[in-house]
């Protein structure tokens, strides 16, 4: 089955910035991608791109089949959109905008009644439907920005950011929504930069940065793409010598040993389930009390250390 | 007075709107101005167009004056109402130096406009225009003060703007800004009325009579209206503090 | 193509009905110079006006309703304004309809609420000066109809073309002033041409006083229901060609430079 979306080689360039640079991407039917990157990555600008709001300086896409710029027309009718920031006039009340826009999607008149009433219950948004949107919070705005594509079910739904400025709670009752509209039968985008979300949500994630596609693959597949993708941490009850750092690079398994403190040490290691009994024997031979040992799985933010040699957090702040 | 400066350097970032605005008030001069006095009866206003030149003068400061309510929503509306009182001021302090602030600003923004008028009205009479302009330092006060008055009591941007919509249509137009006090008074006697108990007829009339040019001059006695003004500015500075004191930590601001 | 027109006519209009407290303002402004300036300035106009017109009042009104119609249509411009500044274009520009629907709904929508809120106006107009006859009126609304259209495509096309709040509202002032002072809604065209021929006002100015469509369309109002000035159903080229302009430019640049990011 072809790709519902191809993207190829598209390019935006805003005066000297390169946004979005050459991207190459496929999308299958019913999946959730994840687009994930920080902020400045080019992720809304692709987004804007391919439900064809700006268009590409060079390149193309096709979405469903119809080429963004040949037929931005068609293109539209399969897209359904979730902006970053909730686009709407602050004087309109939330039961107007989400009826209004289920209206120009054309959905019937009993149906949009229905389905706005139940989006609005779902997101617990039905009882400040008269609000108009100034009184609401930023979280409450974004749930009705959500709530036109929920009430949609646009063959594509493209969703950016759904849960920044949300609570915890909000957050988990949006990722079932998210769920419930792939399994009826909506092919889902997801830009984000939160690593816990795309990973938890996304069938294959795409990690964007500077412009450009990284890598693109399921979650598991790109943690397990990792040399000394497996962390342990092993609390010391004394300061570790050098030779027991030593002995520890010893282990072929283990790629670096890092001294975060005297008596903390972070290993970095391949197939930890098999390793780390080793590393206990060996510690327990040389007379080196343990006091405490933690285990963990590479992320998503591992991952994209590992492509860029930067942090999430590091990115974002110096601003790339 | 730090509090006063703010205000008006804040009122001043505005430099394009400023020059803009100016410009209006020229081309509202040399359009308006020009083609109504061709429309008017000599015999009721001799001048009319140095007439209308001196009430839009007024007209202006009074706009520019009432400016720092809306101000005061906006600062509601970003947070920086609960800086300002955090601040090491008191609230009395707080609504003076805001409404000297408010004056001031309009004062310094119509004081060119005030000039190119007296340039094109064409005559000063230098002891009586420091007294008007006295008076009009005074107005300026008073309706900046009078405007965060009613910002503060009402805490709604939508009733504000709509007050101020409908008190600028009324407080303007039955005012003798535009025409004089026996014409209000011929044409209707309660409109008379109300204009004869006007601070913006005071202002108005105040102004023409600092000109010392004898065809626009309304006013026999200057005293009258300069007390009107005085007790207009002392009232609303007196009413601002009061409400200001009680209102302003209350929030619910809309 | 006619469904979509129609929903952005709806979202438009429902919009405007939620600026209650902006058009009560605009109410209370417009009634204040009918009620109140146009009745003092009765009193201090001369004789030739008066004679041609019986008083200022019944030569006003007229003026005044095309005023309330520009400021009116002129509102949707403010919107489309802020749309951009909070690019809430974003989503009407991937909504599911073409680039001309969009365009053509927007400028009408505009249009409309020019009428909508004219009407109490005109309908004073009426009650005060007399009803027109059938054809008149008929001729009456579809010139302001004409006119709204392109007063709304001159708003969506400053609105798109100035990046600020500040910027639109100086560009919607210095239209208002030039347009409303540079027109024979205050005071009749005959007075300006007459100041243009004793050379104290600038011809280009008077050109712009005569061609202006708020002339032509105040004068027609006052031809009708008051018998004078004379007026030339030529002059209805006027707000033809203003419409025609104003509302295939602001299709253009509204299609054209919102889409530029």
């Amino acid at each position: 089955m072809p790709p519902i979306i191809q993207i190829t080689n598209l390019t935006k360039k805003f005066g000297n910035i390169m946004a979005v640079d050459h991207l190459n991407l496929e999308v299958e039917d019913g999946e959730i991608l994840g687009l994930l990157g920080p902020n400045g990555a080019g992720k809304t600008t692709t987004i804007l791109m391919l439900v064809t709001v700006i268009r590409p300086t060079e390149g193309t896409a096709t979405v469903g089949g119809y080429d963004i710029r040949k037929n931005p027309d068609k293109v539209r009718e399969l897209i359904g959109v979730v902006f970053q920031e909730p686009k709407m006039l602050w004087v309109s009340t939330t039961w107007d905008i989400v009826n209004w826009h289920a209206k120009v999607c054309g959905l019937p008149n009993e149906e949009r009644k229905r389905r706005v009433r139940q989006v609005l219950e779902d997101l617990d948004m039905w009882e400040h439907r008269r609000k108009n949107v100034h009184a609401l919070s930023g979280g409450m705005r974004k749930r009705v920005e959500l709530a036109k594509v929920l009430v949609q079910r646009p063959k594509i739904a493209i969703i950016d950011e759904p849960t920044a400025q949300v609570d915890v709670v909000g957050k988990h009752r949006i990722w079932n929504m998210i769920c419930r509209l792939r399994d009826e039968g909506s092919t889902i985008i997801l830009a984000t930069n939160e690593l816990y979300e795309a990973d938890i949500l996304s069938d294959r994630v795409a990690i964007m940065h500077k412009g450009k596609l990284l890598v693109c693959d399921t979650p598991k597949t790109l943690k397990d793409s990792i040399i000394g993708g497996d962390i342990v941490e092993i609390q010391l009850e004394n300061d570790a010598s050098t030779a027991i750092i030593g002995d520890l690079k010893n282990f072929k398994e283990v790629v670096n040993v890092l001294q975060i403190k005297p008596t903390l040490l972070r290993l970095y290691l391949n197939k930890v389930e098999e390793v780390v009994p080793k590393i206990m024997n060996m510690l327990l031979k040389k007379n080196v009390p343990v006091t405490s040992i933690h285990m963990s799985e590479p992320s998503l933010d591992d991952v994209f250390a590992h492509y860029t040699g930067l942090t999430i957090e590091e990115a974002q702040k110096v601003g790339v | 007075m730090l509090v006063a400066e703010r205000d008006v350097r804040l009122f001043f970032q505005y430099k394009f709107l400023i020059i803009i605005r100016a410009i209006w008030f020229v081309s509202q001069i040399v359009l308006f101005g020009l083609i109504a006095s061709r429309m008017i009866n000599v015999q009721e206003v001799p001048d009319y167009f140095r007439y209308y030149v001196s009430g839009l003068s007024i007209m202006t400061l009074y706009s520019a004056a009432i400016f720092i309510g809306f101000d005061i929503y906006e600062e509601a509306e970003h947070g920086v109402f609960e800086y300002l009182l955090s601040l090491p001021v008191s609230r009395r302090q707080l609504v003076l130096g805001r409404s000297i602030g408010g004056g001031l600003r309009a004062f310094i923004y119509v004081g060119p406009l005030i000039a190119a008028s007296l340039y094109v009205i064409g005559a000063v009479n230098p002891l009586n225009f420091l007294a008007a302009l006295f008076s009009l330092f005074l107005f300026s006060f008073g309706v900046s003060g009078m405007s965060i008055t009613i910002a503060v009591m009402i805490k709604s941007i939508d009733r504000f703007d709509i007050l101020m919509g409908v008190l600028d249509a009324l407080i303007v137009r039955l005012s003798t800004a535009m025409y004089p006090l026996n014409v209000v008074q011929t044409a209707n006697p309660i409109y008379g009325g109300i204009a004869n108990f006007n601070p913006v007829s005071y202002a108005a009339d105040l102004f023409r009579w600092g000109t010392g040019l004898p065809d626009i001059i309304t006013l026999d006695n200057p005293l009258l209206p300069l007390v009107g003004i005085i007790a207009f500015f002392a009232i609303f500075t007196f009413i601002g503090i009061t409400i200001y004191d009680r209102r302003i930590e209350g929030g619910g601001w809309q | 193509m006619i469904k979509h027109i129609i929903n952005l006519l709806e979202h438009d209009l429902r919009n405007f009905f939620r600026y209650k407290w902006w058009l009560v303002g605009l109410i209370s402004m417009n009634l204040a110079d009918l009620f109140i300036m146009a009745i003092v300035y009765n009193y201090m106009v001369r004789g030739a006006v008066i004679e041609q017109y019986r008083d200022y009042f019944r030569f006003f009104a007229p003026g005044l309703t095309v005023t309330g119609l520009f400021a009116s249509a002129f509102m949707i411009g403010r919107e489309i304004n802020m749309e951009r500044r909070r690019e809430v274009h974003h989503y009407m520009l991937s909504l599911p309809m073409t680039r001309m629907e969009l365009a053509i709904g927007r400028v009408l929508s505009g249009g409309l609420r020019g009428m909508i809120y004219m009407s109490p106006l005109l309908l004073t107009c009426f009650v005060f000066l007399g009803f027109p006859n059938v054809w008149q009126f008929l001729t009456i609304i579809a010139i302001l109809f004409l006119l709204a259209l392109g007063i709304s495509g001159l708003s969506i096309a400053i609105a798109v073309s100035t990046s600020s709040l500040e910027k639109f509202i100086t560009a919607r002032g210095l239209v208002y002033y030039t347009l409303f002072f540079c027109s024979s809604v205050f005071y009749p065209l005959s007075l300006i041409q007459q100041l243009g021929a004793e050379g104290k006002f600038p011809s280009v100015l008077v050109t712009l006083a005569e061609i202006n469509p708020l002339s032509s369309a105040s004068d027609m109002i006052r031809n009708f229901l008051l018998g004078s000035p004379a007026f030339s159903y030529v002059s209805i080229l006027n707000v033809l060609v203003f419409s025609a302009i104003f509302t295939l430019s602001a299709a253009f640049a509204y299609i054209k430079i919102i889409e530029r990011k």
